[in-house]
Parts: C-alpha cells; sequence; structure tokens
C-alpha cells in the first residue's frame, strides 16, 4: 500500500486545519453559506435530509486494516455506528455533526486518509478495481497510475472550480470491472506488444445522470510518461470551453457530444503539444518510487489439498468459493469478497462499526493487513490462502458476513435514496429490501445466475441504474414515488445503457416486475447467455408482454 | 480600485494604495473622445477590439496601458499588445467559475506575460492561494470583504504535488529521495 512520506502528511495535516478555520468562520457569519458550499464539499461535506454527510476518500478502493479500524472508530464516535461504502469505492458517514468534521478529518490524517475532493467541482477521487494487483486476468498494476493521479489532481489550483465535477477510473484487466465507460476519462493500461511500454488508451465523455452516454475513444496508445500532461490539456479544454449555464449540460460529456469527439481531440492535441515535453513528463524514478509500495507480494506454494477436500465435501462452502471468491495471480491463493447485502435487514453498502472492525481483524489475520472497497460496494481481503479459506469462511458465517450471493440479484447496487439523499425522488433501500424478501430463496438466485441489479433513487444516477442487467429509476409522479424499469443495460469495456420497459410502477409491484423479468430470461435464455445478451437478441418485446398483461402489476398509464 | 492587494516578488503580500480604474471607455456614458488621457486606465478588452478591428479607432487609443478581459475570451488575442501594456485585469463573475485560473496559466506560461495580473470580481480570501499559484499578483478583492483578512487566504497549503506557475517543477522533481 501506499505509505505517505512528510509531504503528503504535511498536506493532510495543513488541509485540516485549514477547513476548521473555514468551519470557524462559517460558524462566526463571516463566511456565507454560498461561499462556504464550495470549500464544505471539496472536504466531502454534503448536507442532507437530516444532517451532514462526510464522504471519505478511499483512493482506489485500497485500505490498511488499521485504516478500516479507525472508520469502525469515526462510525461509533461520530455516527450511529455505520457506514456506507459507494459505488466509487469511497465512504460516507451520514449523520455527522459540521462543527466536528474537522475532528474526524484530524483522526483520518493520523492514519493517512483525507475526504479531499470527494464532492465538488474538481478531479474527484480516482477509482479502479478492487482486485487491482491480485487478479489473474490482470494485464498491468493500475495502482501505481492511480496514484500518480491521485497527487496531481489534489488542490491543483488550475482546476478546482470546473464547469462540473470530473470522474477518472483506471482499468487495466481483460475485463473493465471499474466502469471506465461511465466515467468522464477513462483509462485502458496495457503493455504495447513490441516495446512492452506502458500504454494508455484514454476514453472521454462517459457519464450517467440525465444525459447517460457511453464513452468515446479519445487518444490511443499514449505513453504513460506523457499521462500527466495530456490529461492536463484535457483539463484546460474542458475549463475553457464546458457549458457553466446549465449545470445539467455542464458535464464533459455534453462538451465532447457538441463538438464531436474528433473536434474535441484536436482542441486536446493542440493544447498538449504546448504541454508534452515539459516539467509534467513523468520520470521513470517517480514510477518506480510509487509503485514500489505496491510491490507483488511474494506468496508461497501451498499444499491445498485440505481446501480441495473441503470443497468437495461441503456444499455450503463450494457454493461461497464459486460466488465469492475471485481467481488470484497465483493459483494457491483467492480474493474473497464479502457481501454488504446479507438481506432485507441490511441496507446495501451499509456496514456496522463492529463489522468493520471484524473484517479489519481477518485481515490482519488471515491477509497481509489489506481491505479493498469493490464498485458494487462490497469489501474485498485481496490475498487469501486457499488452505486457510474453509477456517475464515467459518469464521465470516459467524459474524453474517459469509452471504453467498456475490454478483447474483441481491447484490443490488443501491443508492441511500429517499431516506438520506435530499435530492432523491424517491426511497431506494426499502425496494432494496423488498427484493431481498421476495428473492430468498439461493437456489434460485443461483438458478438465475449472473446478474446486475441497480437501484437508484433519482436520475443523478448515484446506484449506476442504466447499467444494470435491470435498472430501477426512482421518479416522481405529484408527489408520489414511483419506479421506473430499464433492461439490457451493461458494464464492463462494452457497456451499454438499457431500456425503458414501459410505464412506472409503485413500489410495492417491483419486486414481482423483476420476478416475471427473471422467468421471461429463463425461458429464453441459450445455454450461459448472460440476461443483457438474451436482451440483445430477443428484444423488449417478450418481457414487457409478460409484465404488463399481469393485473396484479399496477403500472400508471 | 479599492482593497487591493499586491504580491512584490512572489513572497511580499501588502494592501496598496492603487489608482488603476476601469473605464468603459465604450459604453453609453462615455465617449473615447472625451478620454484625455489613458494613464491608469483599464480598458475592456472586447469593445475596444471591436473598435480597432473596425479601424475607427483614434490613433491614440493604440497606446492602451492596461486592459481587462472577459473570462469567455481567448487570452491569445491580446498578443499583438502584451509589449505596451503594464497590468491585464481578469474577471471573477463569481467564484465558483474558474475561467480565469485557465487564462492566468496560458498568459504566463504561453504568453510569457511578465506584468502585473490582477484578479477581479467575486475575489475571495480563499481561493487567493489557488489564484496566486496560477499567476496572479494581485487582487482586487470583492468591496464587502476586509482585505485585511484576505491577506491571510494567500499563504493556502504549502505543498501542491502538480506544477504551477508559481513553481514550475511539479513535486516529483523536487522531492527528495
Amino acid at each position: 500500500m501506499y505509505q505517505y512520506d512528510f509531504y503528503d502528511k504535511e498536506l493532510v495535516n495543513e488541509r485540516v486545519k485549514q477547513f476548521s478555520d473555514q468551519v470557524a468562520r462559517r460558524k462566526s457569519g463571516e463566511l456565507s453559506e454560498e461561499e462556504f458550499l464550495p470549500l464544505r464539499l471539496q472536504n466531502g461535506v454534503y448536507l442532507q435530509k437530516h444532517a451532514y454527510m462526510l464522504r471519505v476518500a478511499i483512493p482506489y478502493g485500497t485500505l490498511s486494516s488499521k485504516q478500516l479500524m479507525t472508520l469502525a472508530d469515526i462510525a461509533d464516535d461520530f455516527d450511529k455506528g455505520y457506514g456506507h461504502f459507494t459505488t466509487r469505492q469511497n465512504i460516507q458517514f451520514n449523520w455527522v455533526e459540521l462543527e466536528r468534521v474537522p475532528d474526524i478529518l484530524s483522526r483520518l490524517a493520523d492514519v493517512d486518509m483525507h475526504a479531499i475532493q470527494t464532492s465538488g467541482n474538481c478531479v474527484r477521487n480516482v477509482t479502479t478495481e478492487a482486485f487491482a494487483g491480485v487478479s489473474a486476468d490482470e494485464i498491468i498494476d493500475p495502482r501505481p497510475i492511480a496514484e500518480l493521479l491521485r497527487q496531481w489532481s489534489t488542490i491543483n489550483p488550475e482546476f478546482l472550480f470546473l464547469p462540473r465535477k470530473f470522474k477518472i477510473a483506471v482499468s487495466s484487466s481483460t475485463q473493465d470491472r471499474a466502469a471506465v465507460r461511465t466515467h468522464d476519462i477513462g483509462l485502458y493500461l496495457y503493455k504495447d506488444a513490441r516495446s512492452e511500454q506502458l500504454k494508455v488508451n484514454v476514453m472521454v465523455g462517459g457519464g450517467l445522470g440525465r444525459t447517460p452516454i457511453i464513452s468515446k475513444s479519445l487518444k490511443k496508445g499514449l505513453p504513460w510518461q506523457h499521462l500527466l500532461s495530456y490529461l492536463e490539456a484535457v483539463l484546460r479544454v474542458y475549463n475553457r470551453h464546458g457549458r457553466r449555464d446549465n449545470k445539467y449540460k455542464a458535464r464533459i460529456k455534453i462538451l465532447v457530444k457538441t463538438l464531436g469527439v474528433d473536434a474535441f481531440a484536436e482542441e486536446v492535441e493542440q493544447e498538449w503539444l504546448l504541454l508534452k515535453s515539459g516539467p509534467t513528463e513523468l520520470t521513470q524514478e517517480e514510477y518506480d518510487r510509487v509503485s514500489k509500495h505496491f510491490l507483488t507480494r511474494k506468496l508461497k506454494t501451498l499444499d491445498i489439498s485440505p481446501y480441495k477436500q473441503h470443497y468437495a465435501q461441503d456444499k455450503d462452502f463450494a457454493q461461497w468459493v464459486s460466488t465469492n471468491t475471485h481467481e488470484h495471480k497465483h493459483h494457491h491463493y483467492v480474493s474473497v469478497v464479502i457481501s454488504t447485502k446479507p438481506g432485507p435487514h441490511n441496507p446495501p453498502g451499509d456496514m456496522s462499526a463492529n463489522q468493520m472492525r471484524h473484517v479489519a481483524q481477518l485481515a490482519q489475520t488471515y491477509g497481509f493487513s489489506e481491505i479493498r472497497v469493490t464498485h458494487e460496494q462490497n469489501l474485498v481481503l485481496p490475498d487469501i490462502a486457499k488452505n486457510k479459506l474453509y477456517e475464515l469462511w467459518l469464521t465470516l458465517k459467524e459474524y453474517h458476513l459469509a452471504s453467498p450471493t456475490i454478483g447474483l440479484l441481491t447484490d443490488m447496487i443501491t443508492c441511500p435514496g429517499g431516506d438520506y439523499c435530499s435530492l432523491a425522488n424517491a426511497k431506494s433501500i426499502p425496494v432494496a429490501a423488498a427484493i431481498q424478501e421476495k428473492f430468498d430463496d439461493l437456489d434460485y438466485l443461483h438458478d438465475i445466475g449472473s446478474l446486475s441489479l441497480n437501484i437508484s433513487g433519482c436520475m443523478n444516477a448515484c446506484a449506476h441504474h442504466h447499467i444494470g442487467n435491470i435498472g430501477i429509476l426512482g421518479v416522481d409522479k405529484n408527489g408520489s414515488e414511483w419506479y421506473q424499469v430499464t433492461i439490457g443495460g451493461k458494464q464492463g469495456k462494452e457497456a451499454q445503457i438499457g431500456k425503458v420497459i414501459g410505464p412506472s410502477f409503485e413500489a410495492d409491484a417491483i419486486p414481482d416486475v423483476i420476478d416475471i423479468l427473471t422467468q421471461v430470461y429463463l425461458e429464453h435464455r441459450q445455454l450461459d447467455e448472460a440476461f443483457s445478451d438474451t436482451v440483445g437478441r430477443i428484444g423488449l418485446t417478450p418481457f414487457k408482454d409478460k409484465v404488463y398483461q399481469r393485473n396484479d402489476v399496477e403500472a400508471s398509464l | 480600485m479599492n482593497n487591493v492587494i499586491s504580491v512584490v516578488n512572489r513572497q511580499q503580500a501588502q494592501l496598496v494604495e492603487d489608482k488603476w480604474q476601469i473605464l468603459d471607455v465604450f459604453s453609453e456614458h462615455h465617449k473615447p473622445q472625451d478620454v484625455n488621457s489613458l494613464d491608469q486606465l483599464v480598458i475592456p478588452f472586447e469593445p475596444w477590439l471591436a473598435a480597432y478591428n473596425s479601424g475607427l479607432l483614434q490613433a491614440y487609443f493604440e497606446d492602451i496601458q492596461a486592459f481587462s478581459i472577459d473570462n469567455s475570451s481567448d487570452v491569445n488575442e491580446l498578443k499583438p499588445w502584451l509589449n505596451q501594456l503594464k497590468l491585464i485585469v481578469l474577471d471573477f463573475p463569481k467564484f465558483t467559475d474558474g475561467r480565469a485560473y485557465t487564462q492566468a496559466v496560458e498568459l504566463r506560461r504561453y504568453l510569457g506575460w511578465q506584468g502585473e495580473l490582477r484578479a477581479n470580481g467575486d475575489v475571495l480570501r480563499d481561493q487567493l492561494s489557488h489564484m496566486l499559484r496560477c499567476g496572479f499578483d494581485s487582487f482586487a478583492i470583492r468591496e464587502d470583504k476586509d482585505p485585511n483578512e484576505a491577506l491571510k487566504g494567500l499563504s493556502g497549503i504549502s505543498v501542491l504535488y502538480a506544477n504551477s506557475v508559481l513553481e514550475p517543477q511539479p513535486l516529483f522533481r523536487r522531492r527528495a529521495l
């Protein structure tokens, strides 16, 4: 893991002092709310329905046990004993008091963490996938590049008041698990076949929200040394020309769409030529300095025969292994995924302070004191020896952290919705709970197999409903909460936006609607065909017909 | 202009008595021919350029000392006059509109502007350190704010990873290994 040195520590400590002073000036009235707003947002503080919310950055989703322990303590001491993990690998505390935020930030700074730029119209926390550095299908470790970007974008003075927020994701595996194509800038890292050089394919203009757009290719084969100068050029063009008259048209995706990606790329290219060989050109020394924090662990060859035995004899264990572990580079190890969605009682993404402590402890005992946060709001223990896996599973079960449902329908991405968020049109947590209740039969869930279900409480799309195989969007109709359903979306390198199946439903109807959609899928599925492929092949009609012919499904026409 | 903080040698910041005045000589209230001297006058660039391009400009108006320019304009257009200017004023219509940061960087880094670069408009204490790093060296603090308080905002946070106009080398080229 990246370890802070003097400079990193100094920066976060000074930032705590600075924000502490800003909060005091807000309290005294010296700062108006309007003047204070961007300052608090750039320190992760939102004002929600009932209280302030603090979003803490978890750079590229990587935590040490010590850091997770601190997050647990913060949940107990400043919140109601839990935290909410987000799709961008961060954590949110929903019940904080503004006056106490500097104290929280100070505790975070003690363990090399911060909340800088987790909100606001600036470059946000850089994300990558949860299995970075360990996944069997990885081409190159994305973490050094992600860390270099984190540093470059932190308090970069020219780009703190952009037209709108700016999100960057990095992926470097065969499969894209970082939702790269719905980011303002998405980076695919790869090794050039001939030169073995690290290169970057730069994607631009992805984003969901009111105008969902899958990103387009901006620059192919960019040598890594030029990454910072190239992104500087992108941001400069965006800062200059991005719309500021309408917040819903201010993201870079709208600029790219208006200019056309070729014209946009040309302008960036012109800008980049001015910078390219300047001081921002990355050096091998700097790459090495950062990447030495992310060395591949020397893992031992193990006797895994006991593991094989348990796997053959214990059906429940085998089922958990099949859903909740991810293939590791070293085939005597796996990455273990811990679901934050064990059932209807637990809002997706939420974890209690005690559970966090358990996970932190288990990471110490069974792993290398490291934990990851996934885009799907789950936690990962990245390096677990197979010969310890059974023991770990038994312990996880004791703590109710072994729900064998990763990647299945109930592994829903859900935003906090109308229960917390002042932007929401509708609640999402109770809908998720009702779905959990309806789909409590593990065998049926496994029959359906891999399926993503994403629930957003409004069109800002925090839960990425557009790219869920099934997407649910809360909408407001004359003051009451309704839900629109899309199908056929998917994430990954070939990401696509789902299509609306028809008029929206009341909350009560949603579990039945999903039930029907899965039935139609099972009826038409060929072999192992994925849900989105079936939708692609047979179209919306068979799904629509079944859903809307039922009388007990109350649709609003 | 009132409430002006000036930074000398990138170090010493002080409140100064400032004699510059922004005068839109092409507005309804003024006529170019009424202006006797361009001394200490800041002329809005866009209407001036329109008049200049139309060839109607009186000769002495080419003797401009200072321009203010909109944040939506291209600062490259100032290029032909940079040698004769003493001051360029960039505008923050709202402090949340960050276009002038990029204009400042362009002027300093690409156009080699060495003269005074002033932030005007919604200029507030908590953004001053960012402006300073982007190359501004004078700040007309918003009229209702106490400029002595605003002075404190110049120091900001001492560590910056990226390079800036003030420190052209990024931290990774300066970091003690």
